[in-house]
This record gives structure tokens, sequence and C-alpha cells, in this order.
């Protein structure tokens, strides 16, 4: 994997992140530790031609926000997200 | 006693009956803003304070608004944020609904989403909560509560929507004489509410209780429907009353009785002697049945005084007050027939949404009360009613007759003259189910059949037999069984057990649904031995864990796209391994339709140079989905793909494109259409077939939308409203099959759950599948890390 060759290259500042879907569709992401995890959910939904509102982000089972930064959730280089899509339906409310 | 008594305000049978009553409450508001701005009306819904405002509108039909007042906060305060609200407060400008909902398009433009969700807000409380006209300016206190929305959950709605709305109807009264219209303002839903839990008869036809157990929920989400109901539908249901209707003289929250508590006293109530009679009446069980009661206008001195009306007000306006919770004693007045009783009728007959169930549920409703009448003499009303009921019915059974001749005439026309080719395509299609959604695979092959095929003395089911068998699913048939009808939930009571794969061919007219809902009892004890030790499997896309069973084997549990991805997994590899006889179909997944919908929105922007993602082109080359992966490309391999869609964030239909009669077949068990959310695949899949077989085809395919076929189900499905994920996987393998729509019903779908839990859990246990689960290889993307 390319993300891996590149691994030494990265400042400390940065960490790769990798984001998984559920049809296994896997996006790495290079992103400074301070900045929040938005951005990189935008991308990601934007790469793999979804909306961000379709997916909840969960790290290690736990949801994760789009306004918390990698230092305050911990997340140390390498570490997998994963992105689930939640559809539940049951009826159509126009009968 | 009369005396003793409040007053009707006019005397039995004189009421008046206007025309058309003006609500300014209007539910299309609401319809707008969810067309125009719908991620803010989602939000606005999630809100706690005005979720059940919400629930009226999407259940068609009120309250649980916060009733107490702590005086805990200052609603004039506000804060400046430079925004179009904070501008107008400054300004001191007015505004009203009209030039709102006029400019809404320009709302969706707001660079602040917080203004445009207070322009939900806004529209919430001034239009429907604390309705007046729609071109009286908003209170400017309403304005200045946006602007911190914790001030909104904190202002006291029940209490000031409640007030508000009895001013409303006081002001109303004056006007009840007018023939043609009067105005209604306030949150006239409310008194609707309450009069169909009051009187429940009139609740039945206007509309449909969800739960009929009393739960801590406010009752207006307890409701769904919009009829038309009239006076006459009114009057007759009232002369039907018999000693033994039922009738709750008190709502409250904590069920039908009588509360009398200081937390719902009003500060300025007065206590009238006459209220506390008739409630002293009703708990001692009187009926009012010989009471005479005095009105306030009397039929000689009409459109007298306002003395009287007044005075009524004071005595009305105090009954009210009783209870916050619609606790009002005024029922005793509308079950005397009052005109509070029509005016609502006529209120509800405004609405303009159309209610599939309401005319059954009017004659049910009728026809019930005309046989429990014991004072014979039917009303005119009621004998015209009944006299078009059975035409209707006479009619109905006429024409199916007609048809039927027709049809004999048909087939002897045909035996006596000799059948050609075209003619036998023409029949044999319509025969089996004599609908459209006959797949068109098994028209093309029957074309190509010799002309001794037509054979009249094949019974339907053998006629089924032979035309199926190219579509059926062999590794299905040896469950066709005659005892499939048996209620499964008894089953262990059942000392005879089925042997597996036992095949009983004389399949029984009751048992055209088996294949799709059947579950022996041998497979069935298999099952559930398993299911005790909560192992989990990998099943594909998804595992099938407790979960997942959860959402499939519980009758009213909704289901996911999990769920729907494992089972669309499961006729995908079937199709690959050949246990289905469908080589030339293909099996998407929930996120193809929503992927798709998501590039529909951007290619509408950029028609002409609109690049097709990589993503779009991998569902069209096979690529996609990655688990059971075919390696096939549509319209070169397949001939028709079908998938699940997610619509309205709470429905699920399935669709079936068809590349080769460019067609999107629709099924949905609630009957829409769904056009809104189809067109996307009836435009763009004809532009990604040309994107991706431009250089085998050249240039000549056709970019000219597929037509929608809205496949006809038979109505009132779902009644469970939980059911409309397994519909729509059903109705995918009905297609597929040949099988007619109507096979399946609110009944067997109880029995289809097991069968799709059973039928995963059988794959995920079978080594052919785990074999090539094991080969799975994970889709590869252009992998280049991302710098943010």
């Amino acid at each position: 994997m390319s993300a891996a060759d590149k691994k030494p290259l990265i400042p400390p500042s940065h960490i790769t992140i990798k984001i998984k879907s559920q049809d296994d569709i896997c996006v790495y992401f290079r992103i400074k530790r301070d900045v929040e995890l938005r951005t990189m959910m935008q991308a990601y939904s934007d790469k793999v031609g979804q909306q961000m509102s379709a997916f909840r982000f969960h790290c290690d089972g736990i949801r994760i926000k789009p306004n918390q930064t990698p230092d305050e959730l911990d997340l140390e280089d390498g570490d997998e997200i994963d992105a689930f899509v939640d559809q539940i339906a049951g009826f159509s409310h126009r009968h | 006693m009369e005396n003793e008594c409040p007053k009707r305000l006019f005397t039995d049978g004189n009421e008046p009956q206007v025309e058309k009553i003006n609500n300014s409450c209007k539910m299309s508001l609401l319809t707008k803003i969810k067309e125009t701005l719908p991620s803010e009306y989602d939000e606005v819904k999630r809100d706690p304070v005005f979720a059940h405002v919400f629930a009226i509108h999407e259940n068609k039909i009120v309250t649980g608004l916060k009733y107490t007042d702590d005086g805990s906060c200052d609603y004039e305060k506000w804060k400046d944020d430079k925004g179009f609200w904070s501008k107008l407060l400054k300004r001191g400008g007015d505004i009203c609904i009209n030039k709102l909902m006029t400019s809404i398009e320009d709302v969706k433009k707001w660079r602040e989403k917080d203004d445009r969700i207070r322009f939900v807000y806004i529209c919430v409380i001034a239009g429907l909560v604390m309705a007046t006209g729609e071109t009286k300016k908003i209170d400017h206190l309403y304005i200045k509560m946006v602007m911190d929305l914790r001030n909104v959950r904190n202002y006291p709605w029940g209490l000031k929507a409640y007030d508000y709305l009895l001013q409303c109807i006081m002001k109303a009264r004056s006007a009840l004489k007018k023939t043609k219209s009067y105005v209604l303002d306030g949150f006239s839903y409310a008194l609707q509410i309450w009069v169909m839990e009051a009187i429940p008869d009139i609740g039945t036809l206007v509309g449909e209780k969800i739960s009929t157990e009393l739960t801590a929920a406010p009752r207006c989400s307890n409701w769904k429907g919009a009829a038309k109901v009239s006076y006459e539908d009114i009057i007759s249901v009232e002369m039907s009353f018999t000693s033994h209707a039922v009738l709750y003289p008190f709502i409250s929250y904590s069920g039908n009785e009588f509360i009398d508590d200081k937390e719902f006293v009003w500060p300025d109530e007065i206590r009238d002697g006459e209220v506390d009679n008739m409630i002293e009446m009703i708990k001692s069980g009187n009926d009012f049945g010989d009471h005479v009661w005095g009105s306030v206008v009397d039929d000689n001195i009409e459109g007298d005084n306002i003395e009287n009306v007044q005075e009524n007000d004071v005595a009305d306006k105090d009954v009210a007050t009783e209870d916050m919770n619609e606790v009002d004693h005024l029922s005793e007045l509308v079950e005397d027939g009052n005109e509070e009783n029509h005016v609502s009728g006529m209120k509800r007959s405004k609405k303009k949404q159309s209610d599939h169930g309401a005319e059954t549920r009017k004659r049910k409703l009728l026809c019930q009360r005309a046989a429990a009448a014991t004072h014979g003499a039917l009303n005119d009303e009621m004998k015209s009613f009944l006299k078009a009921l059975f035409d209707s019915s006479f009619e109905m059974i006429k024409a199916q007759l007609g048809k039927l001749e027709d049809d004999i005439a048909l087939v002897k026309k045909l035996v006596s003259t000799s059948a050609t080719a075209s003619i036998t395509t023409r029949s044999t299609t319509s025969q089996p189910s004599n609908r459209t959604d006959q797949p068109r695979k098994v028209v093309d092959e029957m074309t190509s059949l010799d002309d001794d095929f037509l054979d009249f003395s094949f019974g339907t089911q053998d006629f089924l037999d032979k035309s199926m068998g190219h579509l059926s699913q062999p590794s299905q048939l040896p469950e066709f069984d005659s005892t499939q009808n048996l209620n499964r939930n008894k089953i262990q009571s059942l000392i005879e057990i089925e042997s597996e794969g036992k095949h009983i061919p004389d399949v029984g007219k009751n048992d055209k649904d088996a294949v799709l809902v059947f579950v022996s009892e041998a497979r069935w004890n298999a099952f559930m031995e398993w299911n005790m030790k909560h192992k989990d499997l990998n099943f594909g896309p998804s595992v099938i864990n407790k979960a997942l069973l959860g959402r499939l084997l519980k009758a009213n549990e909704w289901l996911s796209n999990v769920d729907m991805d494992a089972a669309m997994y499961l006729f995908r590899e079937k199709s690959s391994l050949g246990r289905l006889d469908l080589a030339r179909v293909g099996f998407m997944d929930c996120s193809f339709g929503m992927r798709l919908n998501n590039e529909y929105t951007k290619f509408v922007k950029n028609k002409r140079s609109h690049q097709w993602s990589s993503l779009i082109q991998d569902y069209a080359n096979g690529e996609l989905p990655p688990h059971g992966r075919t390696r096939k490309q549509w319209r070169s391999d397949f001939d028709r793909i079908y998938f699940p869609l997610h619509v309205n964030g709470n429905h699920w239909i399935s669709l079936c494109i068809n590349f080769i009669q460019r067609t999107v077949d629709i099924f949905d068990c609630a009957g829409h259409n769904h056009r809104r959310n189809v067109e996307a695949f009836a435009i763009t899949i004809p532009r990604i077939l040309k994107e991706i077989h431009t250089k085998s085809y050249g240039k000549n395919l056709l970019l000219s939308p597929y037509t929608l076929v809205h496949v006809p189900v038979p109505p009132g499905l779902n009644k469970s409203r939980c059911d409309c994920g397994v519909y729509a996987l059903k109705y995918i393998e009905c297609h597929f099959m040949g099988l007619p729509m109507d096979i399946l019903d609110d009944v067997n779908i109880k029995h289809a759950r097991q069968r799709i839990a059973v039928d995963l859990w059988e794959a995920a246990s079978d080594p052919v599948f785990i074999d090539r689960m094991a080969k799975y290889e994970p889709p590869q993307l252009d992998s280049d890390t991302i710098e943010i």
C-alpha cells in the first residue's frame, strides 16, 4: 500500500488514518493532530459518492463527532475508523 | 333540571351548517417547508418541543406540549447575531406567514443555517401552534424567542396554544350563523383530536388509531389518516348512538377520567355551579338520555343578543379551563349533537390529502351502527347510503362478471381458430397472473416456444409450473407443501414433523405463496436450535447475529440496510451459483441506490460535461457490490437489475431496471410511485450504459430516459407499519419468479420474515457459500493518501 511506503515521511504533527466503509471501500488520510475531523469526513464522503449525513463514524466502537480532533480522541498513526451507513425503515407516512 | 346544566348554543336540530371553515392552522405549511428545506425540517422535527406537531403532519392528521410556566426565563431577551431575524427585530419590521411562504425559495439560499432553522420554527409557531391569519403580522415575542432555542423549549406552548385556541373558538362563535364561511384561528387540530378521542366513532370516521392502548405519548401522535367527513356523516353517527355507545366525557393524560388538580387551575378561574352539577351527574353515571337541554339561542329569537353569547362565553371558558390536557367538559355538549361537533367535522373536510381507507372505514362504521340501532327506523341518509353501498358492490360484481365473460369468449375464439404464434404470446403472458408484472424474460422465452405450447388442458397451477420452470428456484421447489398455511407460532404444538426435502407435487390452491414464505418445520427447528446457541455467522456484507435476526423475526421491527444487503447478497450468490436460474439478472445493494441518487444531484448541475464516478461505473461493470462480485456488465451480461431503495428516511421500496425494455419497475407496498426518488435512475442509467458501452456498441445507444412503471399492489398493505422492508425484498423475489404481486399480504408477510431469516442462516452455514466468502477480495479504490 502506498500509504505504508510514505509512512516514514510523516512529520510528527500528522497521522495517517484509514476509513473503511461497510462495503470495504478504504480511503487513507493524512491529517494534522489538532484539526477537526469534519474535513476528513467530508472528503471521505465525497470520495465514496455519498452524503456525509448518511454516515456514522466509529473508532473502536465509539462514535466520533465531526468537531473532535485526533488529539482529543487519542488517535494514533495507522488507526482505523469505520464508516457505517444506517438506513432503517418500516413504513411510509404518506398513508 | 335544565337550569342546572350548561346550555347548548342552539336547539337540537337547529344547528347551522356552514359551508367552509377557514382554518388558520394549516398543515400544508409543513409540507411546503419539507419540500424546500428538508434538512432544516428534519432538524426542527427532532427537537422534542414540537415533535408532536410534526407527528400530526406526518400521520396526516393534538398535544404533548409543555403546559407549566415556571417563569424561569426572560423570553424577551435576545442576542444580536446580525442575521435576517436580528435585523428584522432591530428595525421593528413586520412580517407575516404569507410573506414568509412566498419567499421560501430565497430562504433556501440564506447562508446562515441557524436563520433557516429559525425560519422553520417561526413557521411552526406562527403558522400552526399559535395560528393567526396568514396575512397577520407575527408577534415579535416569538421571533425573539427563536433567537435562543432554549427559550423555545421553556415556553409553555401547551398553555398558550390552548388559551389562544379557546379565545379563537369564542371569537368564531359569533360567526357560527354565517352560511358561507368563517375563520377559525389557533391550533384547531387540537380540537379535532380531542373530538376524535372523546367520541371514538368520529375518530374512526376521520382517521385510524395507531395503537389502542393508552401510552405515555401524547394522543396526537397516535392518529393517522385524513378523511373527509360531512355533516351528514356526523349526524348519522349521532342518530345511531345507543345507550351502549362509547363516549368519553373526560380526556386526560392518565386515561379517560376526571381530573381536578390544582396544577390545572387557571389563576383567573371562576367556578361555575352549572358545570359542577354536570360533572356530578356524569360521575353518578347519568347518561342524559332523558335530559332536556336548554339553549342559549331560542328558535323564535334567532340572531339576537350578544349578551347571551357573552354570558355563555364565561361559562364555557370556565368549563374548558378545568384541565389543560384537552380535558373539557364541552364533550357533554358534543355528546348531544352540539354544533361544536359539526364545526370540527366540517373543519376536517377541508383537508385535501386523500385517505385511502376512509370510505371503507366510514362504511364499516355506519354498517355496524345500522345493525346496532335498536330504535328501528333508519334515517334517510342511512338508507341512501346503504343503497349506494349495495349498488356500488353490485356494479363491481357485474363488471367482474362481464370481464370474465369476455375472457371466456376470447379463449373460445382462440380454440376454434388456429392459434397463431403472436396470439399465443399475448394470451400466455396474460394468463398466469393477468398483470404486467410478469418478467419480460418469460415473455421472450415464450415467443420462441412452439405453437402447440398453448395447451388448454393445463390447470392454472400446471401452467405456472411449466412456464415458471425457467425461472423458479429449483432448490426451493421441494418445499411446496400443503401445510404452509399453518400458523407457525403454534408450530411447537404440532406433532407431525415434515421431513426435509419432502416433495408434495400436488400443490393446492392456497399454496401459491409457499415458495416465498413457507418454512418447513424441520428447517425451522434446526434454525431455532442454532439460534439458541447465539453464535454469529459471517454472511457477505453482513453478520447473521442476534440483532439482525431480532429485526427480521420480530413482527414490529424495522429492517435496516444491513438486513437488506444480506438478502440481496443471497440472491446474487444464488444466481451466480446457478441455484436461481437467473443468469442475466443482477442484484445491487442499498449503497448503490444512495450513491446513484447522490451522483444524480451532481449530474443535474452539470449535465453536459458530467463525469460518472468510478464507483458508479464499478457497479455497471460488476465490480461492485464487492461481496459476491459478478464481474458482469449491465446490458451485455445483465438484462435487468434489482435493488432496494431507502426513501423519505423511513421507507423501503424496491426497483427493477430493465435494460432491454428500458423500464424502471417500482415495487412499493404503500402503492406510491416515488417519482422524485426514482427519476434519477430513469435518467442516469441510459447515460451510464452509454459511458461503459461506447467502445463496443459505438455511439448508437439511446439516451432517452427509461419509462417508470408503477407495479400495482393490493391497497392497504403494511398495516403494522413495520414490514415495508420485507415487502420490498419479497416483491423482488415475486418479480423474478414471475409470481403475481398480490400473493403477499399482511398475514403471510410475517411468515416471509421467518423465511428470510431461515434462508440467510442456511446459506451462511452452507459450505459452498463459506468457501466463496473466504475468497472475497475487498474493492480497490485508487488508494493515494489524501492530505488534509
